[in-house]
């Protein structure tokens, strides 16, 4: 057996705690190949001390430590949601595949009071094309790459596929939907 | 053909870019043609079978339409952070598209590059058109339903809106060329209802797209369902949609010859876009071409060496001779690329002249040309038009396989016409596939609210959200609207785009005949959702953009992206802007092709008739060129 490296325990490490928080195996978690590019995002996000913090925080703690949901949320979307978005029923519409129209076409109140609406730039950047930065040099909001859009397992808990990939076929949608777990 | 059975279309490699604005405006072109979405690639591949030379001019960036470019456009998509229906496109700050993320009130202070379409009222409508080659075809969503017999004559049937100069019985040759071309998939004994007929052994190309479970189980609900509106009784029926994509061709099409589907195109041989797969993302791309956009016809007709096509020209105006009031050149400013505003211009010189650049551009195109000094009737840009959406959403008892499928394979057309249109507007019901996305941003709001709000994790977060979102139902009631001259597309000196054209100024208000069909509609909805045993979850919120009071009630009426009417057709130059060829009133060698021209759409998506319509005029155009190219007669 080989020497592991203290950078692939501690990437194990986040994987296993990945899989108890997602509902989903180890196994299925690095067979998404976004593994390493998931640890690499949090710990650039919210640092090391952070990180280890909310793997080591109780589950069930009432209100959870905001970083399990970033990293809950960016396995079932590929989407680095930071902890300060956490809730955002606004940033969470805006983020969600365009399918049929203009959206969201019944927006939330849940943006907070005097928040900044994050979208309210202009040009590239309202159009998407460009990462906000929060104040702090953070970047509070990214699809981590397009291949982790189409490796959310979101789709799979679902018994779908992620719009606008790995479409199942022709006339697959006239039976019912098989849920793998 | 290729292994797969669909027709290949190769887009002829540097098409895009081979045709410099400079030899453009040098050349001798029988047609100019403002445009490369549906229309103008319709029109531009009829008169280049005809033998006549066409350039067209467009906005959009100058790239092939090939599968490295698709493919650009589909990694956009999911890389891209704001997923909005335009979100697989490129930024261009030169010829801009509405975005749902840049609908809001503006004012001559908000920044340029804030916003492009400018809605000044409290009401903004977030309908959008896109500004790529292949036009709003790339992002349409391929349903294309004909319009209804009694659609083309409201005003003589039921004394609302405007009559049409033609009818159903003049178009439908029209349709079944456009049926053709944009590869129809449906049956006719799903179709003929309502009055809408079909010549004797007529079959669509392809079969329809089958049901999905969702489709079915509305239908075990709805199947039967009796409606009383204005005295008369209708009874409701779960139906396919006819969608332009590819299927199962049907063997019996053209007496027996059958029909091979259209593929993808691309520069080379590209083994793809087959049949339908089911990705659910016909809005905003297909990612496998299975939808038909309008590079399938404008690749045919760029290799048959009659056409071609000059990129990144935005058309800024139209010049006109002011003694005989002919057009006498289309001037475009030609940019250099997305990251520049550096531009050149130049003017494109033709026999005739054909504006396809959508509703909203080609009233801004003119209105910027100041046409309207020149127009008898003055409608230029008067009678937007566009299908007002009422959306409303509830949670079924059990899983019925929402988020899978095409964005919509069936609906409920039967309330689509009858005589209750004397009073309130009439629709067609959607059953969305994607679940509640459009209203709320479904699935990603169930994950957030899930995992911060609930604090749901592990399998019960994973079993939870399969549940919840499987048993998904939106119904989108699509409304139809009347021409209103106060709805309306202007220009304004204060509001200009990165290259100093002016921007459109929208003022949409939704009337009150269509809020009497919408509100009719909620309270459908609401017995729909009872007969399925599903909780309502509609909610309307009065402080959003899109809220419209009626009857002491709020509602969100949300764009269709229907865009029409802004020159629209008539039977005399007081009261219409074209006539029913589409040929301009005032100005001899000009027509005006595309969503424009229609009078009224009815309750039927508008590409579909915008195509039998461009199919019609060409015939019209190749007469008129003809005519114009005669040698002329001279007397002794």
């Amino acid at each position: 057996m080989t020497q592991s490296t203290d950078a692939e325990n501690k990437l194990r490490e986040f994987v296993k705690f990945s899989a108890t928080v997602t509902g989903f195996s180890e196994f299925d978690l690095w067979g998404t190949g976004q593994a390493e590019a998931y640890y690499e995002t949090a710990v650039n996000q919210e640092g090391q001390e952070a990180i280890e913090k909310a793997m080591a925080s109780d589950p069930s703690a009432v209100p959870a430590d905001p970083v399990v949901g970033s990293i809950v949320k960016l396995w079932y979307v590929g989407v680095w949601y930071g902890p300060e978005l956490a809730g955002r029923m606004d940033v969470a519409a805006w983020t969600a595949p365009g399918r049929s129209g203009a959206k969201p076409a019944v927006p939330d109140d849940s943006r907070p009071e005097g928040s900044r609406p994050w979208l309210a730039a202009s040009g590239r950047h309202q159009a998407g094309e460009e990462r906000a930065h929060g104040g702090d040099g953070r970047e509070p909001l990214f699809v981590v790459s397009p291949d982790a859009y189409t490796e959310g397992l979101l789709w799979r808990a679902i018994g779908a596929h992620p719009s606008g990939a790995k479409a199942p076929g022709y006339g697959s949608w006239v039976n019912p939907p098989v849920f793998e777990d | 053909m290729s292994y797969d059975g669909t027709d290949q279309v190769v887009f002829p490699a540097g098409a895009a870019t081979q045709t410099s604005a400079a030899e453009a405006a040098q050349g001798e072109w029988d047609a100019v043609v403002v445009g490369g979405g549906m229309a103008g690639s319709i029109v531009a591949e009829q008169l280049g079978q005809a033998g006549y030379k066409v350039v067209i001019l467009e906005a959009g960036p100058g790239k092939d339409l090939d599968l490295a470019e698709y493919e650009s456009y589909l990694s956009r998509f999911y890389g891209a952070v704001v997923k909005d229906n335009q979100s697989p496109y490129p930024f261009n700050p030169n010829a801009r598209m509405p975005r749902s993320t840049d609908t809001m009130p503006v004012d001559p202070s908000t920044p340029r590059d804030d916003f492009y379409l400018v809605q000044e009222g409290e009401y903004c409508t977030d309908t959008t058109f896109t500004r790529v080659l292949g036009g709003t075809s790339m992002h349409w969503e391929g349903k294309a339903l004909r319009m209804l017999p009694e659609d083309f004559d409201l005003r003589t049937k039921y004394g609302q809106g405007l009559n049409w100069p033609l009818g159903y019985d003049d178009l439908e040759p029209y349709y079944r060329k456009a049926e053709a071309e944009l590869g129809v998939a449906a049956e006719v004994e799903d179709q003929a209802y309502l009055g809408m007929h079909f010549p004797k052994g007529y079959v669509f190309p392809m079969h329809r797209m089958p049901l999905s479970y969702l489709d079915q189980t509305v239908a075990r609900g709805v199947d039967g369902m009796r409606v009383t509106l204005a005295d008369d009784e209708y009874t409701l029926q779960v139906r396919s949609f006819p969608q332009a994509r590819n299927g199962v061709p049907n063997a019996a099409y053209d007496g027996g010859k059958g029909f091979v589907p259209v593929g993808a195109v691309s520069t080379s041989q590209a083994e793809e876009g087959e049949r339908c797969q089911g990705n659910t993302n016909c809005v905003p791309l297909c990612p496998v071409q299975a939808k038909y956009h309008s590079g399938k016809t404008l690749a045919k007709a760029l290799s048959r060496g009659n056409v071609e096509i000059v990129t990144q020209a935005v058309a800024s105006k139209v010049e006109i001779n002011e003694h005989d009031r002919r057009v006498a050149g289309i001037t475009v400013k030609k940019y250099e690329s997305l990251d520049s505003e550096k531009y050149e211009e130049y003017t494109v010189k033709g026999t005739v002249y054909i504006l396809c650049a959508h509703a909203i551009e080609n009233a801004r195109l003119m209105l910027a040309s100041d046409m309207q000094r020149m127009s008898r009737s003055k409608l230029i840009g008067r009678n937007l038009m566009d299908h007002a959406y009422l959306l409303t959403w509830g949670l079924l008892p059990q899983p019925a396989g929402t988020m899978r499928g095409t964005t919509c394979t069936g609906g409920i057309t039967d309330l689509r016409g009858g005589r209750f249109r004397a009073s309130q507007a009439g629709f067609g019901v959607d059953i969305h596939n994607d679940g509640w996305g459009w209203a709320t941003g479904s699935p990603y709001t169930d994950l957030v609210e899930l995992v911060d709000k609930r604090g749901l994790r592990g399998r019960d977060l994973r079993r939870t959200l399969g549940n919840q979102i499987s048993r998904q139902l939106l119904l989108a009631f699509m409304i139809d609207l009347l021409p209103d001259s106060s709805n309306t597309v202007t220009v304004d000196e204060r509001y200009k785009d990165a290259l100093g054209n002016l921007k459109p100024v929208v003022s949409f208000k939704i009337p009150p005949y269509t809020m009497r069909g919408a509100a009719f509609a909620r309270k459908l909805a609401t017995d729909i959702f009872e007969k399925l045993g599903a909780e309502d979850r509609t909610t309307y919120d009065k402080d959003s953009y899109s809220a419209v009071e009626h009857d002491g009630q709020w509602y969100n009426i949300v764009g269709g992206n229907h865009l029409a009417g802004t020159h629209i057709m008539g039977t005399d130059p007081a009261h219409s802007v074209v006539d029913h060829t589409q040929h301009s009133w005032d100005h001899e060698n000009l027509y005006l092709v595309g969503p424009g021209s229609l009078p009224s759409i009815g309750t039927s998506n508008i590409s579909l008739t915008m195509a039998a319509l461009a199919f019609r005029s060409a015939g019209h155009i190749v007469r008129h060129l003809r005519a114009a190219k005669a040698p002329a007669v001279v007397r002794a």
